[in-house]
């Protein structure tokens, strides 16, 4: 009985931020739905064996990662058209990027569909440090955990990852940037 | 700085979420997993129960003792309810399809399919009321169906009081006419449910009498919205049918159904629960109940059908509504979800009158929210509109302007 209110409290607690992790690795409403969905059952799975979860957080978490990694894996390489296609960018904008316009002194308008574009084609490994990181609000440490890499590796790809985003912002739409 | 883009980006990636419909179906399918023999149960439970017209053959399959009855004799003395795993399927047998196809001559052919959507004073009206209604009430054949159903006819008078009511053709007589109907149906309903409930270990009175009284306090909301709001000539013809209504909803005695039609009254749809009061009643509904496990997982099967209604409710009406209308049905939508949530909790911690508490408060909110919608849908009524008073009492849209009406 107690693992079941743990187990509903559990899903309660964090299935809007599992899909939204999903979602945004995935840009695909439906299948993020059906992976955390997945995730789910999994652990009732489980915990039906008898085991005992200690942290239901990290252990949805990795879960859903082994989920989504795999589901990349069964997915044929996307091509970047389509991404662009998905994404609207252009690619004469990603050609016209000025490497002089300074991120660090820009105020970007943040919408949705422009993050979930700029994530879309955002490469992974960085993509997952990114949504991690920002999206989940995990501090380096749990995602070195998580992901089994060093916290150094964790941070670096953080570091180039929003780096890398900021451009694609900054490209995919300029005129929406304006200055503070 | 980049802490502040990472900023904003967890800030608006924040607004991406389950629809509530996501989160509860997805609840529902993890909970079937759970615990699979009770999905079993619950859905063979429900069958007989949902017969929302008296067109629908699914009744057929109780009409078998009927067939085998002297002719003349509709109604069998001794009913034996159908194993339940049955179900649907038994009325596919051959002995029942002569019931079931006298059933559908009688009730489904042309002309009484015609009258189903007459109002009083429509030349088919009479019809509908004394012959397919009629006919109706004599295939309900154990105390649940009669409950149900007679609860039902009583909301059909209602609907189509605020059916006349909106489109002005709601006149002194009619509304006497139908204060009549309305008193007396809902009179006939309440006595049954008490009979029903007298006997009954199932939770299942208690589920239709809370889902009749919350349904009784939205139509009120509802015509006097309608009756109060359209002009002079409306308001002095309809008062009859609003005062039976609110005299109905005053005489609510029984237990369960009392403690709701007064916290229908006091709390309004839209404004944050006031805990102490809505905790209070309900608290005293589920102790004086004598909530049993059985109860419980009852009024969860209906609060979660109900739901589920609500939620394809609003589906349909997402078009229409405006912006601001939608935020508040939303919220009250996130309201019902989060009350079931904490039902579910209760239930799986043991805790059983509080999960019956919570499941009785979600069934009753959402029933209420789907009315109120329907009524938007079916009357073009905006109930929802921004900065409408329309979630206090009717007293009050009694007294204030006609802000809404046009």
């Amino acid at each position: 009985m107690e693992k079941e209110q743990q187990y509903m409290e559990a899903y309660e607690k964090y299935s809007d931020a599992l899909f939204r992790h999903c979602f945004f690795r995935l840009s695909d409403r439906e299948r993020a739905l059906e992976l955390v969905q997945e995730t789910y059952m999994r652990a009732w799975v489980y915990l039906e064996d008898g085991e005992e979860i200690v942290a239901f957080k990290a252990f949805l978490y990795k879960i859903l990662n082994n989920l989504i990694i795999d589901e990349y894996r069964r997915k044929r390489p996307i091509s970047l058209d389509a991404l662009l296609e998905e994404s609207e960018v252009l690619e004469g904008d990603i050609a016209a990027l000025r490497d002089d316009a300074s991120g660090e002194a820009m105020g970007l308008s943040v919408d949705i569909e422009k993050l979930k574009g700029s994530l879309a084609v955002l490469p992974e490994p960085y993509k997952e440090a990114i949504t991690l990181r920002y999206i989940d609000g995990l501090s380096p440490k749990e995602i070195s955990d998580l992901i089994e890499e060093s916290e150094n590796v964790v941070s670096v790809r953080i570091h180039r990852g929003i780096r890398k985003l900021r451009e694609y912002f900054e490209k995919a739409l300029p005129t929406e940037s304006k200055s503070i | 700085m980049k802490y502040t883009f990472g900023k904003q980006i967890g800030d608006t990636a924040a607004t991406v979420r389950l629809s509530a419909g996501e989160k509860s179906r997805m609840r529902a399918a993890l909970l079937a997993r759970m615990h699979p023999e009770k999905e079993k149960i619950k859905s063979a439970v429900k069958t007989p129960m949902a017969i929302p017209s008296p067109i629908v053959l699914g009744d057929a399959d109780m009409v078998s003792p009927a067939s085998r009855q002297p002719k003349g004799r509709v109604k069998p003395k001794i009913y034996v309810a159908p194993e339940p795993s049955f179900g649907w399927f038994s009325f596919a047998t051959f002995r029942f399809v002569p019931s079931a196809l006298a059933l559908f001559l009688i009730v489904g052919s042309g002309v009484t399919y015609a009258a189903e959507g007459t109002l009083p004073g429509d030349t088919l009206y009479p019809l509908k009321v004394n012959f397919t209604e009629e006919v109706r009430s004599a295939f309900t054949f154990s105390k649940e169906s009669e409950a149900s159903w007679k609860t039902r006819r009583a909301e059909r008078r209602l609907e189509e009081a605020e059916k006349l009511a909106a489109e002005g053709r709601l006149t002194a007589d009619t509304s006497a006419a139908l204060a009549g109907a309305i008193g007396r149906h809902t009179d006939d309903a309440r006595t049954t449910l008490a009979e029903f409930e007298e006997g009954d270990e199932t939770g299942g009175a208690v589920a239709i009498g809370s889902k009749f009284e919350t349904a009784l306090a939205a139509h009120e909301a509802i015509l006097s919205h309608i009756v109060f709001t359209g002009g002079g000539a409306s308001a002095e013809s309809g008062a009859e049918v609003v005062e039976t209504v609110r005299a109905k909803l005053g005489q609510a005695t029984t237990r369960v159904r009392g403690a709701h039609a007064i916290e229908a009254k006091t709390t309004s749809l839209m404004a944050v629960e006031d805990a102490s009061t809505t905790e209070m009643l309900s608290a005293s509904t589920a102790a004086s109940v004598g909530v049993s496990a059985v109860v419980a997982s009852r009024l969860r099967s209906a609060a979660e059908a109900q739901i589920r209604s609500m939620e394809k409710t609003f589906e349909g009406l997402s078009n229409t509504a405006d912006a601001d209308a939608k935020v508040r049905i939303e919220t009250e939508i996130a309201g019902v979800q989060k009350l079931f949530a904490d039902g579910v909790a209760a239930n799986e911690a043991g805790n059983m009158e509080e999960a019956a508490r919570l499941f009785d408060e979600s069934l009753s909110r959402a029933r209420k929210a789907e009315l109120f919608m329907q009524a938007e849908l079916r009357l073009n009524v905006n109930l929802f509109r921004g900065g409408s008073i329309f979630y206090g009492t009717g007293e009050e849209d009694a007294t204030k302007g006609s802000d809404d009406s046009e």
